[in-house]
């Protein structure tokens, strides 16, 4: 027997073999006297069939052990697809880990650089709180608590601040055909030539006063509290102008 | 007479060799709801025992009868049994088919499970080797 042949093959082949045998013994048997085999011929035929019958009955000897092996197969091929599931769900988590360690790590690595940059540029934190005291003090944020309509006191520019800063400057630039290419020429021309970096509106001075810049290198005190008129007039004009919000804003 | 109708059986039988299987089970509403049953089958299950039959066949026609009424009997229990045996052939062949495992002959069986194995150590290894690899640099340069 041919041992490529798988066992389910062999066994087919053995029975068909056996059907065969069995049929030619019936039909010698039936047959006329004179076209019957010779009794030699019959008794290979038997043995034939005998044979077959062992061979089938070795077979499926062999087919009980593959069952068992089979069976050790499927509870080994069950502990593959559990381990496969386990592996899938490790690789799920690691992954998920992965993610939520790459973020932090880079969060980490910004938070880094933030305090490489401020260690090379230290500010005394005494500085820091009068100068955002004094921020605050202005109502530069906020407007204060007991604010009424007509109060000059504002979280934002007033028009005096708006006209003296660079946008209230544009219609001042010489019409003559140049127009300012880039930034910095509108900044010389509204500022007067003064470099972008000496020309912040507003300086800490350390007497604790805020101080804002005018053409000319002057600078003018700003008392939030002050309450000179042509300031006064042009707080006035705004007020008008917000005072709906702001007493909406108050309600 | 009993020549003549065991020769009409025995040649009903070899004409119809494979295509017969599907008549025979239609004859027997116990075999034919077995034969449409896949479980898995025992080799114990499995019925061979042609030998028997085959014997019981030749003694028949090889008797010799005076009596006519008994020769009739006998050629017609004859031809029952020519049948039963085919029934028999066709019966172990669907049971062969059900039995589990048998697909391969023993050696590539045996390799398969080789196989099987290796791919269960390996991935015990990975799941050993995912498990224990949660050790994270915790010094920052």
């Amino acid at each position: 027997m041919a041992s490529h042949l798988s066992t389910k093959d062999r066994l087919l082949s053995l029975i068909d073999d056996m059907e065969l045998i069995a049929k030619e013994i019936i039909e010698v048997s039936i047959a006329p006297k004179p076209q019957k085999l010779s009794a030699a011929d019959h008794a290979q035929l038997t043995d034939l069939l005998l044979s077959k019958d062992a061979e089938l009955k070795k077979t499926l000897d062999l087919a009980d052990e593959q069952a068992t092996i089979q069976q050790k197969m499927n509870e080994l091929k069950a502990e593959v697809d559990n381990k496969d599931q386990d592996i899938h769900h490790l690789q799920r988590q690691l992954k998920d880990a992965e993610q939520i360690l790459a973020t932090s790590l880079y969060q980490a690595r910004q938070k880094l650089a933030s305090i490489v940059k401020s260690r090379k540029r230290p500010v005394s934190s005494e500085e820091l709180i009068k100068f955002a005291h004094r921020i605050s003090a202005s109502n530069a944020v906020s407007a204060p608590l007991s604010w009424q309509p007509g109060d000059p006191r504002r979280p934002y520019p007033t028009d005096l601040e708006m006209r003296l800063g660079m946008l209230g400057r544009l219609c001042d630039l010489p019409l003559n055909g140049h127009t300012p290419s880039t930034l910095n020429e509108l900044h010389r021309i509204t500022t007067g030539g003064v470099p972008a970096s000496a020309t912040n509106q507003f300086t800490w001075h350390p007497s604790g006063e805020l101080h804002m810049s005018v053409g000319g290198g002057n600078s003018v005190a700003i008392d939030g509290r002050s309450k000179d008129a042509p300031t006064q007039e042009d707080v006035e004009v705004m007020s008008t102008d917000s005072s709906s919000s702001s007493s909406s804003d108050s309600q | 007479m009993i020549f003549a109708i065991i020769c009409r059986q025995v040649n009903f039988v070899i004409c119809n060799h494979r295509p017969s299987t599907q008549s025979f089970e239609m004859e027997n509403n116990t075999d034919h709801t077995d034969q449409n049953n896949f479980s898995p089958l025992t080799v114990q299950e499995v019925d061979i025992d042609f030998l028997p039959i085959v014997y019981e066949i030749i003694r028949s026609v090889e008797r010799d009868f005076h009596d006519n009424s008994a020769k009739a009997r006998e050629s017609q229990d004859c031809s029952l049994k020519v049948l039963e045996l085919q029934k028999k052939f066709d019966i172990a062949r669907s049971q062969v088919k059900r039995l589990p495992g048998i697909e391969y002959n023993k050696q590539d069986q045996l390799k398969q499970f080789e196989i099987l194995r290796t791919q269960l150590q390996l991935k015990r290894e990975l799941l050993q080797k995912y498990r224990n690899m949660c050790s994270f640099e915790t010094s920052f340069k």
